[in-house]
């Protein structure tokens, strides 16, 4: 095993040495140690079943340096990747996609942080997996938006002046908002921008450090403290300007909501001679917008996510299966966390057209979070989204708006930065995300691609694949002609052993490009990339389905139909069942913007 | 998409191009080895794209010229009247518009670089700054 040579790499390999003696078998041969909340797809791979880079690892736990240097030198392949040679319809651009615009990449993330949360990513330990582990409860139930709500995360929600009268009693039922930073957007009447971003603040009176005193400019003037704090029930929400407002229009969505419940609650109240509790009718408030919210959310996973990225095919196949999986064990499979999910990372786009028509380029939003750079924030006027821009309506034209990058081994520029993605080893690794994801893959204990298409193809999914040996001469013809132009080239034999043994992220993204309409391998790519090949929609539909039936919420047994929830929700905890009718036609994103932009603001320039 | 300027994406890897081409030493990291000078436009975008840098530049941009020079000599490159006049322009046209300051000034020092001064100071002094300090 060899180390990085970031402090980061070293205390969480510290951290870890534990691990060492208990994952080794009676045999002293490492052994397969289960992660909590994490599985292979269809259970426990066995050893001759995982990904070992065609017999170059013994195990996913020893990944050795010519693994490393192998995954290395693809990801230098991936930024030399061929262009596409046609325009998609819908497209101006050769690598824009029209069935996927900009405001599912960052969905997408925001879904992957409601699947699983872990702190740890397994390329920075080594492939240790002590202290790895999935701690969502509650998949694909917006934890990642409400947490544990406002008892166990008080400072995601705002304090109301009914709280703070009984503060004891009354729960804290609206998300906390912040101002942007914008001088120049002021709201009518005030003197202040509007509430557009997270919840931000600096901890005052505390023994934090760097905090006592104001932080000094170059020339020796004082600044203002940084906002070191986003009030979010996680912080993973935080990492970028984009993800953050997109928690901003989900925060904004219950609140709205929230509104709606209060007003319904007044009227039903006006006139009865003994009024209910202030207490009991917050709880059954804030419990009823969240679970509508969750209902809208999952609504949309399956109607207008799934439907989108999944393969035509393999979504036919599952819509008709009534969205029942074949995988009937729980938790969250690593082929999707560590393999297929990854797909997003190659959606980025370099720039984005925000709330108007510059471009602006996205190394700007990285910077934007209070972990990481506190200085730049509240976020600026220049990154407050106009979703109409990101989740536009079938057939807009204006305001013009951005489309993710065609599905392909290749990632965005900037997400090859140095800067922000340094070499986790620096004798070994390169820099970049798209290094980082192949090594993590190797760690993670994976299927093999070729094992996991034979496994399929022995099941009842077995007409929506190719036999792999189809996918032969596509992945010589890729790797071949993208290593020709690369820094470092991939040998015969890496070539060799990328073909038998391909990593799953990075065929997850060939598939995509090189997968035509009716599932059959194409060699030009022409008309790919608009969303997921065969096995990497199955690898994402089993997932996501087996997480939606695993995890069921309240009033789901109201029937199928998300009106009849909503009825029965107002009725049983507001006691007017048609109080969420608004809710009842919100079945895309698209639909979810057009409704807050009309009722609760979303667009920019709407007043807060 | 088209732009008005050369525009470099992953900075600190161009930074590292230009650190090897001075050299001749290798900056680029484990199993590469150190890039020659280019002698095309051509060979110039294909080790941007090797190594991951996105390059971008103006249509009307079709030459390369690469210069090296002594300790001894006072180089001094300056910029077409053309793309002088051109910025002024955009001052008098945009007025309170940003100064366009390179991001990694900001990442860096870790706060926005502050604007509200009179953009045509801050550009004369920064022309004037890259025709002499080649930087090294």
């Amino acid at each position: 095993m060899h180390g990085g040579n970031t402090a980061k790499s070293h205390v969480l390999r510290a951290l870890s040495m534990p691990r060492m003696a208990a994952e080794r078998g009676p045999d002293d041969q490492p052994a397969q140690v289960p992660i909590k909340g994490l599985r292979n797809l269809f259970g426990p791979a066995s050893p001759e079943q995982l990904f070992t880079a065609n017999d170059r690892m013994a195990s996913p736990f020893e990944v050795p340096q010519s693994v490393r240097i192998l995954m290395r030198r693809l990801a230098f392949a991936m930024n030399t990747s061929p262009g596409w040679s046609d325009i998609l319809p819908g497209a101006v651009r050769s690598d824009e996609n029209p069935s996927l615009p900009s405001g599912y990449t960052y969905l997408l993330q925001l879904m992957a942080h409601d699947l699983v949360e872990s702190a740890l990513s397994l390329a920075s330990t080594d492939g240790s997996r002590f202290g790895f582990s999935n701690a969502r409860r509650l998949p694909l139930g917006l934890e990642t938006i409400y947490g544990g709500g406002p008892h166990l995360c008080p400072y995601a929600y705002e304090i109301s002046a009914e709280h703070m009268r009984a503060p004891g009693l009354i729960p804290r039922t609206r998300f906390r908002l912040g101002r942007i930073d914008a001088p120049g957007a002021i709201m009518p009447d005030t003197d202040c921008s509007p509430f557009r971003d997270l919840g931000r603040g600096r901890p005052i009176g505390t023994s934090d450090e760097a905090l006592l005193t104001p932080p000094k400019g170059a020339d020796g003037s004082s600044r203002p403290f940084p906002l070191t704090e986003a009030f979010v029930a996680d912080p993973r929400n935080d990492d970028h300007a984009i993800i953050s407002q997109l928690t901003v229009l989900f925060q904004s969505f219950h609140n709205r909501i929230e509104s709606l419940l209060k007003a319904a609650q007044d009227k039903l109240q006006d006139g009865v001679g003994k009024p209910a509790e202030p207490d009991n009718l917050a709880y059954l408030r804030f419990t009823c917008a969240q679970l509508a919210i969750v209902h809208v959310y999952r609504g949309i996973i399956v109607n207008d996510v799934l439907r989108r990225i999944m393969h035509p095919r393999v979504f036919a196949y599952y819509a008709a299966a009534h969205f029942e999986p074949a995988d009937s064990l729980g938790g969250v499979a690593l082929e999707f966390t560590h393999g297929a999910f990854r797909f997003g990372h190659a959606m980025v786009r370099q720039s984005y057209l925000v709330n108007n028509d510059t471009q602006q380029p996205l190394g700007r939003a990285l910077e934007q979070s209070s972990q990481r750079s506190a200085s730049f924030l509240p976020v600026s006027n220049r990154w407050i989204v106009d979703w109409r821009r990101f989740f536009p309506e079938p057939d807009q034209k204006v305001p013009a708006y951005n489309l993710s990058h065609r599905i392909r081994p290749r990632y965005a520029t900037v997400l090859g930065d140095e800067a922000l993605f340094p070499r986790l080893d620096a004798a070994v690794d390169a820099a970049g995300l798209a290094c980082r994801d192949l090594v993590s893959s190797c760690y993670a204990g994976l299927w093999s691609v070729p094992m996991l298409f034979g496994e399929l193809r022995r099941g009842p999914l077995r007409d929506l694949l190719p036999d792999f040996t189809d996918w032969h001469g596509p992945l010589r013809g890729w790797l071949e002609d993208s290593t020709s132009r690369a820094a470092e080239k991939l040998t015969d034999e890496d070539i060799g052993d990328l073909i038998a043994d391909p990593p799953m992220p990075f065929f997850i993204l060939l598939e995509a490009a090189l997968t035509d309409e009716r599932a059959v391998v194409s060699r030009s790519g022409e008309g790919g990339g608009r969303h997921l090949g065969p096995l990497g929609s199955i690898i994402v539909g089993e997932t996501i389905l087996g997480a939606l039936r695993d995890n069921p919420i309240g009033f789901e047994d109201a029937g199928p139909a998300l009106d009849l929830r909503l009825r029965k929700l107002g009725s049983d905890l507001i006691g007017d069942p048609g109080v969420l009718e608004p809710l009842a036609a919100l079945r895309t994103m698209p639909d979810v913007v057009r409704f807050l932009g009309s009722s609760g603001g979303v667009a920019a320039g709407d007043p807060g | 998409m088209a732009v008005d300027r050369v525009m470099i994406t992953e900075e600190v890897t161009w930074g590292k191009l230009v650190k090897s081409w001075a050299t001749g030493e290798n900056y680029m990291g484990p199993g590469t080895t150190a890039p020659s000078v280019p002698k095309t436009l051509q060979e110039l975008k294909d080790q941007c794209a090797a190594f991951g840098v996105g390059l971008q530049l103006p249509d009307n941009i079709t030459g390369l010229a690469v210069m090296q020079y002594s300790e001894e000599t006072l180089a001094l490159r300056l910029p077409p009247k053309s793309l002088i006049k051109k910025s002024e322009q955009n001052f008098k046209d945009n007025p309170g518009a940003a100064y366009p300051i390179p991001q990694f000034y900001d990442t860096f020092y870790g706060h926005a670089m502050p604007g509200g001064k009179d953009p045509m100071i801050l550009h004369a002094c920064r022309v004037g700054d890259y025709v002499v300090r080649n930087c090294y």
